[in-house]
C-alpha cells in the first residue's frame, strides 16, 4: 500500500511539474492527464472509488479532452513548441514555494500525531446521496454556482466574440 | 449480453438498428465516393431487411407472443437503468414495412441523388436516420425509445435542410426542429413520469413492464391525477404529446409542409412513410396506457379528426405537388390517430389494429406518391407548381401509372389498400362516436377531392411548363412498380385482411356495419366524381383562377393560405416579446421622471452651496519642500510594481510565507 | 428543503436573476439594431428596475426581520442567514450597484452593452450572498461569483491591450488566492468538521477543535481574502485593474467587493480572534498585513501622476487602516470594521466615479494635470469631488475623519490595562496616523490642482448627466451625512452584532 502510494504520488509530482514545465502545449495538457489519473489512483488507495470514478470520468474524460480541443480549435496555438513559458526567475517561484511548504505543511505534519476524524471515514456517497445532498440542504449553493457559471459564460462570450474580430 | 446469440432470444434484434449505423459510421469516417456509399447503404439496409423479414415471420401467426430480451445498461444512483428489445407482432410489422419501404427510397435516391457531389452525406444521414427509426421499433425500453426518437429528430433536421444554401431550406429544418422538440419535452415529462410511477423503463419486463397488466392496474387505479384522468391517463397525455410534435398533429403540424424543402426522397422516406409515423406508433406502442383512461382515448379520436379535417382542407388550396402531398399527410396521420383513439373505444385492444392497418398500408401509398411526384418533378425539369404543369401522363407513362396507384389507393378507391384501412377506421368511428365519424368522413371525401383535383391539374390537358417532359431513368421507375403493386394489392389479400388485424394486436378484430360501407363507397367514388366534375373540363394553369375560387372566392383565400396557422403563432408567441418591451419603455419613463425630479432639487442646493461659501477658502497649500524626501522613498514600490505576473505572484507566496514564519515564531 | 421559504428568502436575487436575463434577452432581440449608446440606456434602465426591485424586496425582508414577524425561515444550513444586519449590508450593496449602473450607462466600453451590466448585476449577487452566507460552502461559491464577474469586467475593454492585461492579472493573482482560500477553508472544515460558521466557532471556542490546524487555516485565509481587499502583499493586481479596467468597474471593485469581503473578514475573524487560544498569533498576521498595506499603499501613491492609479493605491492604504480594527479583537474592533467599510466604500466610489465621468468626457485617463483650474468650468463636480476625497484623507467632520477615529480608538480601547505608548497597539496607531499625514500630501496634490492652479484651465465645460449628477449628489450628501450624525450607523451595527 505505502510504495504504492509514494509511485502515484511521485506520478502526480512528475504530471504537475511537466505541466507547468513543458514547451508544447499538447504535451502540457497530457501532463496534466497523467497527474488527474494519478490522482484518481490515489483515490482508490484512499478506499474512494466513488470519488475515483468521478476523477477519472469528469476529469479525464471531460476536462482533458476538452482542454485539448480548445487547443486544437485556437488558431495560432498548435502542438508546436511555443514561447517559453518559464521566466527567468523560476529559481526564485520554487523557493518561495518550497518555503511555504516548509512553513507550513512540515510544521504541521510534525507536530500533530494524524488525528483522524473518525465522522467522516464513514461518509462513502453514492450518486444519489450526493444528489440529494447538492439538491436539498446546499440547495442554495448549488444556485449561486448555477449564477457563476452564467458569468463565467457571459465573460466567455464577450472575450470569444471579440476575438474573432467580429 | 450475448450480441450474437440468434438462437434462443430476440437479443439479435439490435443488429436491426446496428447494421445502418456501421453503414453510417463508415460513412462518415471514410467518406468513399458516392457510388460507393450509396452501395454500402443500400447493402446494410438490405441485411436489416433480412433480419426484419425474419422477425416478421416468427411474429406471423404467433401475434399474442410477446418476446423480450432485457439488460441493465447501467446502475446509477441506486437505480438499474435497464434497456432492451421487444418481438411482438407491432414489432414484426412495423421492422419489415420500415426496411421494405426504406430499402426502395434508398435505391431510388441512388439516381435522385446521382448529380449532388454531397450524396456520400446523404447517404450517412439516411442510414442515421433509419439506425433513429428501426431502433425505436425495436425498442423495449421508453428511455431507449426517447433516445432513437431523438436520433430521428436529428436526422430528420439534417436532411430537411441538406441543402442548407436555400435559406427556406435551413429556416425549415429549423422550424421542424424547433417544434417537433416542443413536444418532445412533452414526451420527456411522460417517460419521467412513467419512470417515477413504476421504477422501470421497461415496456415488457415478464409482467412487470410499464405496459403489462400489473403496472396498468396500479397506474390506473389512482384517480383525478390531472384533468380527471388517473395515472396511466396523464402519462399517456404527455406522451401524446410527443407523438402530435412528431406526426404533425394540430396544432404543431406546422413544420411538416415546410419540411418538404428536403429533397424528395427524404420526403417520401421520412415525412410520409416512417418518421412521421413514429408518432402513430408510439400510441400504438404505448396503447394500454390509453386505453386505461377512455378520455385519454376520446382526446385522440379529438385531435386525430380536427387534423384530418383541417389538413385535408388546406390541401385543397394548395398548388405545390409536394406541398399538397404533406397536408395529405398531416389528414391521413390524424385519420390514424382517429383509428387508434376510436379503435381503441369501440374495440379496446383491437384499436392498435385499426390504427396501425392503416400506418402500413398509407407508408407504401404515400411513400409511392412522394417517389411519383419526385419522378414528375424531375421529368418537369424541377417544377414543383402543378399549375406549370399538365399533360404529363403520355410523356411518362410508368411514373403516371404508379402515381395514379397510388392516388386511388389514398382516395380509398374501393378494393385497393387504402380502402381496406379506411374503411376500418370509419366502422370504428361508427361505432365511438357520431360526430369523429362524420368529421372523417368528410374528411376522407375531401382527400378524394384534392386528389383528383391534383391528377387533373399534372396528368390532363397540354404541358405548361419550361422545357420538355423526359421519363426517369429505371433506377426509379422500378421502385415505383413495386410499390404501385403494394399500394393497389395490399388489399387484395383480403381474404387474409382479417387476419392482418388479428395480427397487428393480437385480439380478434371484427366490425361490419353495411351502412359505413355504402358510406365509404360515396366517399371515394363521389370525391373522385366531384372532382373531374370540376377540374376535368376546366381550364388550368397559372394565370387561371382555380375552379374552386371562381365559386368561393374568400374560403378559397383562407385555404390557399394555410388557414393561418403560422401567422396565427406569429401573432401570438411573438407577440408576447413584444408586449414585454413595450411594459419596459413605460417603466423607463416613469424612472426618468424620477431622476428629473431629484435632479431639479439638486440644482438648486448646488447653487445655494456656490454662492456663499468662499471661493478661495484654500488658498496655495505647499507640502513641496518638507515631503520631498518621503516623495522619493516611493521609488520603492516601482521595484515591486514591475508589471511582471511571475513575480506578483512570487511575492504574494512570499507574504504568505512571512505570515506562516510568524505562525512559528508565535506559536509556543 | 422548503423550497416556498427558499423561494422567499432568496427573493430579492431573484428578482434581480430575472432583470438580467430580460435585460439580455431584450439587446439580444429588440434592441439589437439601435446604436450602443441607447441601448446602453435601455439596459441600464432594466437593470435599474431589477436592482430597486431587488432592493424593495431586500427591504420588505429586513422590515419582516426587524418586527419579527417574519414569514420566511432563514438559516439553510446557513447558506442564506437574514438578520436585521446582514440584509442591511445587502441593502447597501444594492444601493451602491444602483450608483454603479447609472455611472456606467454613459460609457459601455464596447458593444457587448447587456454582458456589461449582466456581470455588474451577477457580481452584486454574489457580493449579496457573500454578505448573507455563514456556511463554507456558500462563502467559496459566492465569491468566486464575485471574482469571476469581476475578471470579466475588468478585462472588458478586449481592444484595449492593457485592460485584458490586468484582466489576466487580476485572474491569475485571484485563482492562486482562491487556492489559498479554499485551503484554507478545507483545513477549517478538516479542523472542526463544521460547515456553519455557528459550528465553527463553537467547536473552536469549545477547543475541540485542533488548535494547530484553526492557526493554519486562518493563516490561508488571510492570504486569499488578503487578496479580495487589496491588503499588502496580496495588493499587486489592485494598481493594474484600477487603472487599466473599466472606471465604474474599478469604483465597484474599490467600493462593494470591500464591503462584502470586511462584511466576512469580521464575520470569520470575529468569534475567532476573540475566543481563540492564540489570538496573538493571528493578531500578529494581521498586524503585518496591515501594516504593510498602510506603508506600502501611501507611500505608493505619493508618485503617481495618473489619479486612477493613487486612488488604487490608497485604496490599498485604507485596507491597512481598517485591520486595524480587527486588530483590536472585539466587538467595538467589529463595529470600526464595519462602519468604515461602508463610508470608505462610498466615498471612493464616489471619487472614481467622477474620475470616470472625466475620463469619458476628455476621452483618456485623467492625470493630476488635466484638473487644473477645473473649480472654474465645474464648480458643483469639484465641490463633489474635494468632499469625497477629503472623506478619504480624514479630514472632520467628513465621515473618514470619524470612521479613522473609531478604529483607532477601537485598537487602542482593546487592552485598558495598557498605560505606555509603547505597550499594546500605540506603535500601530502610531504609524497609521503617521501614514495618514503622507497620505494627506498626495490627496491635498489632486485638491490643488482642482481648485488654485488656473491658468490654463485643460478640462472643458462638463455636461454631465443627470443620472450621474444625482448619484454623485446623493453620494456625497451621505458622506457628509455619517459624518455628522454618525451614530445612528454605529449604533445599529453595535445593537445587531451584540
Amino acid at each position: 500500500m505505502t510504495v504504492a502510494f509514494y509511485i502515484m504520488a511521485a506520478i502526480a509530482v512528475l504530471g504537475a511539474v511537466m505541466a507547468i514545465a513543458l514547451r508544447n502545449v499538447v504535451h502540457a495538457v497530457f501532463s496534466v492527464l497523467l497527474f488527474f489519473s494519478a490522482l484518481a489512483g490515489l483515490f482508490i488507495l484512499l478506499l474512494a472509488e466513488f470519488i475515483a470514478v468521478v476523477q477519472v470520468l469528469v476529469y479525464i474524460g471531460s476536462v482533458g479532452i476538452l482542454m485539448l480541443f480548445a487547443i486544437m480549435l485556437t488558431t495560432k496555438v498548435t502542438g508546436d513548441p511555443t514561447r517559453k513559458l518559464l521566466s527567468r526567475g523560476w529559481a526564485w517561484g520554487g523557493l518561495v514555494s518550497g518555503a511555504l511548504l516548509l512553513a507550513f505543511l512540515v510544521p504541521l505534519i510534525t507536530q500533530s500525531k494524524s488525528e483522524s476524524n473518525s465522522q467522516l471515514s464513514n461518509f462513502n456517497p453514492s450518486v444519489k446521496d450526493l444528489g440529494l445532498t447538492l439538491m436539498d440542504p446546499y440547495f442554495a449553493s448549488v444556485g449561486v454556482i448555477a449564477l457563476l457559471l452564467t458569468a463565467g459564460l457571459i465573460a466567455a462570450v464577450v472575450a470569444a466574440s471579440s476575438a474573432s474580430g467580429e | 449480453m450475448n450480441l450474437f446469440n440468434f438462437t434462443d432470444s430476440v437479443g439479435w434484434l439490435m443488429w436491426v438498428p446496428i447494421c445502418p449505423l456501421i453503414a453510417g459510421v463508415f460513412l462518415a469516417l471514410l467518406k468513399p465516393s458516392g457510388r460507393v456509399s450509396a452501395f454500402v447503404a443500400i447493402a446494410a439496409l438490405a441485411v436489416s431487411l433480412i433480419l426484419s423479414l425474419k422477425a416478421f415471420a416468427m411474429t406471423w401467426g404467433h401475434e399474442a407472443q410477446i418476446e423480450t430480451h432485457n439488460f441493465t445498461w447501467m446502475h446509477i444512483g441506486g437505480v438499474d437503468l435497464e434497456f432492451g428489445m421487444v418481438l411482438n407482432a407491432l414489432t414484426g410489422s412495423m421492422l419489415a414495412m420500415v426496411s421494405l419501404i426504406g430499402l426502395l427510397i434508398f435505391i431510388y435516391s441512388w439516381s435522385y441523388m446521382s448529380h449532388d457531389d454531397r450524396m456520400g452525406r446523404f447517404f450517412c444521414y439516411l442510414s442515421i436516420f433509419m439506425v433513429g427509426m428501426l431502433g425505436l421499433v425495436v425498442a423495449n425500453s421508453l428511455l431507449l425509445f426517447f433516445m432513437f426518437w431523438e436520433i430521428v429528430g436529428l436526422a430528420s433536421y439534417l436532411l430537411i435542410g441538406f441543402w442548407f444554401q436555400k435559406p427556406s431550406a435551413a429556416a425549415a429544418a429549423k422550424k421542424a426542429f424547433i417544434t417537433t422538440r416542443i413536444g418532445d419535452l412533452g414526451f420527456l415529462i411522460g417517460l419521467l413520469w412513467a419512470f417515477k410511477a413504476t421504477g422501470t423503463f421497461l415496456l415488457f419486463d415478464n409482467g412487470s413492464g410499464i405496459l403489462e397488466t400489473t403496472q396498468i392496474a396500479a397506474l390506473a387505479a389512482s384517480e383525478n391525477v390531472m384533468f380527471g384522468m388517473n395515472t396511466a391517463g396523464a402519462i399517456a397525455l404527455f406522451l401524446f404529446i410527443g407523438a402530435i410534435g412528431k406526426s404533425g398533429q394540430l396544432p404543431l403540424h406546422v413544420w411538416l409542409p415546410d419540411a418538404m424543402e428536403g429533397p424528395t426522397p427524404v420526403s417520401a422516406l421520412i415525412h410520409a412513410a416512417t418518421m412521421v409515423a413514429a408518432g402513430v406508433f408510439l400510441v400504438a406502442r404505448a396503447f394500454p396506457l390509453f386505453i386505461a383512461d377512455l378520455a385519454m382515448l376520446e382526446v385522440v379520436a379529438w385531435f386525430g379528426a380536427f387534423t384530418t379535417l383541417f389538413a385535408a382542407l388546406v390541401a385543397v388550396g394548395q398548388y405545390d405537388i409536394k406541398r399538397i402531398l404533406a397536408y395529405s399527410t398531416v389528414s391521413q396521420l390524424g385519420l390514424m390517430m382517429v383509428g387508434l383513439g376510436a379503435g381503441g373505444l369501440a374495440l379496446k385492444e383491437g384499436g392498435i389494429s385499426i390504427g396501425m392497418f392503416h400506418l402500413l398500408t398509407h407508408a407504401f401509398f404515400k411513400a409511392l406518391l412522394f417517389l411519383g411526384a419526385g419522378s414528375i418533378i424531375h421529368g418537369c425539369n424541377d417544377e414543383q407548381d402543378v399549375r406549370l404543369m399538365g399533360g404529363v401522363f403520355s410523356k411518362m407513362k410508368i411514373s403516371s401509372i404508379a402515381y395514379l396507384a397510388g392516388t386511388i389507393a389514398l382516395c380509398a378507391f374501393p378494393f385497393t389498400s387504402g380502402y381496406f384501412s379506411k374503411d376500418q377506421i370509419l366502422l370504428s368511428a361508427w361505432t365511438a362516436s357520431g360526430p369523429i365519424f362524420w368529421i372523417s368522413a368528410i374528411a376522407s371525401l375531401l382527400t378524394a377531392f384534392y386528389m383528383t383535383r391534383q391528377c387533373c391539374y399534372v396528368f390532363l390537358g397540354k404541358y405548361r411548363g419550361k422545357g420538355h417532359v423526359h421519363e426517369s431513368s429505371p433506377i426509379m421507375t422500378v421502385p415505383l412498380v413495386i410499390l404501385a403493386v403494394f399500394a393497389v394489392a395490399l388489399g387484395y389479400v383480403s381474404e387474409h385482411f382479417y387476419h392482418i388485424l388479428d395480427y397487428l394486436s393480437g385480439v380478434h378484430v371484427h366490425q361490419h356495419e353495411s351502412i359505413v360501407v355504402i358510406i365509404s363507397w360515396i366517399i371515394a367514388l363521389g370525391g373522385i366524381g366531384l372532382g373531374l366534375l370540376v377540374y376535368a373540363r376546366a381550364k388550368l394553369g397559372i394565370d387561371e383562377t382555380d375552379p374552386v375560387k371562381k365559386v368561393f372566392p374568400v374560403p378559397y383565400r383562407w385555404l390557399e393560405n394555410r388557414l393561418y396557422a403560422d401567422e396565427f403563432y406569429e401573432a401570438t408567441a411573438f407577440k408576447l416579446w413584444d408586449v414585454l418591451a413595450i411594459l419596459i419603455t413605460v417603466l423607463e419613463a416613469i424612472m426618468n421622471q424620477l431622476v428629473d425630479f431629484v435632479t431639479v432639487v439638486v440644482r438648486n442646493i448646488g447653487s445655494f452651496f456656490l454662492n456663499t461659501i468662499d471661493k478661495r477658502v484654500i488658498d496655495e497649500v505647499s507640502f513641496d519642500g518638507t515631503c520631498s524626501r518621503i516623495y522619493n522613498s516611493s521609488q520603492i514600490n516601482k521595484l515591486i510594481q514591475n508589471g511582471f505576473l511571475q513575480g506578483y505572484l512570487r511575492l504574494l507566496t512570499g507574504g504568505a510565507v512571512l505570515i506562516g514564519i510568524l505562525l512559528i515564531v508565535f506559536t509556543r | 428543503m422548503n423550497y416556498p421559504q427558499l423561494f422567499l428568502t432568496t427573493l430579492p436575487e431573484l428578482i434581480v436573476v430575472l432583470g438580467m436575463f430580460v435585460a439580455l434577452g431584450f439587446d439580444y432581440t429588440k434592441y439589437k439594431e439601435l446604436d450602443p449608446q441607447t441601448r446602453s440606456n435601455k439596459v441600464a434602465a432594466l437593470s435599474t428596475i431589477a436592482l430597486m426591485l431587488g432592493l424593495a424586496g431586500v427591504v420588505w425582508q429586513f422590515l419582516q426581520v426587524t418586527d419579527g414577524s417574519k414569514t420566511f425561515s432563514n438559516s439553510f444550513n446557513g447558506q442564506v442567514v437574514l438578520t436585521p444586519l446582514t440584509l442591511w449590508f445587502k441593502g447597501l450593496i444594492f444601493v451602491l450597484a444602483l450608483f454603479v449602473v447609472q455611472f456606467a450607462k454613459t460609457d459601455v466600453p464596447n458593444k457587448h452593452v447587456s454582458e456589461y451590466f449582466g456581470l455588474i448585476l451577477l457580481s452584486t449577487l454574489g457580493m449579496g450572498f457573500l454578505i448573507t452566507a455563514q456556511n463554507l460552502i456558500m462563502l467559496f461559491v459566492s465569491i468566486e461569483l464575485i471574482s469571476l464577474s469581476l475578471y470579466g469586467l475588468t478585462a472588458f475593454q478586449t481592444d484595449k491591450k492593457f485592460s485584458v492585461e490586468a484582466g489576466i492579472k487580476y485572474f491569475t493573482i485571484g485563482g492562486v488566492s482562491s487556492a489559498f482560500l479554499l485551503f484554507g477553508l478545507s483545513y477549517l472544515f478538516g479542523a472542526t468538521n463544521e460547515l456553519s460558521f455557528e459550528g465553527i466557532t463553537a467547536a473552536i471556542t469549545s477547543g475541540a477543535a485542533p488548535q494547530n490546524y484553526v492557526l493554519i487555516a486562518s493563516a490561508f485565509l488571510v492570504v486569499g481574502l488578503g487578496f479580495k481587499i487589496a491588503a499588502a502583499p496580496f495588493h499587486l493586481w489592485a494598481p493594474d485593474t484600477y487603472q487599466c479596467g473599466p472606471v465604474p468597474v474599478a469604483a465597484w471593485v474599490a467600493s462593494g467587493s470591500k464591503i462584502a469581503s470586511f462584511f466576512l473578514l469580521v464575520q470569520l475573524f470575529g468569534p475567532v480572534l476573540e475566543t481563540s487560544e492564540q489570538k496573538e498569533t493571528l493578531i500578529a498576521g494581521i498586524v503585518l498585513v496591515s501594516v504593510l498595506s498602510m506603508v506600502l499603499g501611501n507611500i505608493g501613491a505619493l508618485r503617481q501622476s495618473c489619479v486612477k492609479r493613487l486612488l488604487a493605491y490608497s485604496s490599498i492604504a485604507h485596507a491597512g487602516y481598517i485591520l486595524i480594527g480587527l486588530v483590536a479583537a472585539n466587538e467595538d474592533g467589529s463595529i470600526s470594521v464595519l462602519f468604515y467599510a461602508v463610508i470608505y466604500s462610498l466615498a471612493t466610489l464616489g471619487a472614481f466615479a467622477t474620475i470616470g465621468i472625466i475620463d469619458s468626457r476628455l476621452g483618456r485617463e485623467a492625470q493630476i494635470d488635466d484638473f487644473n483650474g477645473t473649480w472654474k468650468q465645474n464648480p458643483g463636480l469639484s465641490i463633489l469631488f474635494m468632499i469625497f476625497i477629503l472623506s478619504l484623507a480624514g479630514i472632520p467632520p467628513l465621515s473618514g475623519f470619524f470612521g479613522k477615529f473609531y478604529l483607532f480608538m477601537a485598537a487602542i480601547g482593546s487592552q485598558p490595562e495598557i498605560a505606555s505608548w509603547s505597550e499594546g497597539f500605540y506603535w500601530l496607531v502610531a504609524v497609521a496616523l503617521l501614514m495618514s499625514a503622507v497620505s494627506l500630501f498626495y490627496y491635498v496634490k489632486v485638491l490643488k490642482a482642482f481648485l488654485v492652479s488656473a491658468d490654463t484651465p485643460k478640462l472643458p465645460s462638463i455636461q454631465i448627466t443627470k443620472a450621474e449628477g444625482a448619484g454623485l449628489l446623493l453620494l456625497a450628501v451621505l458622506v457628509v451625512y455619517l459624518g455628522i450624525y454618525p451614530t445612528g450607523l454605529v449604533e445599529f451595527i453595535a445593537a445587531s452584532l451584540g
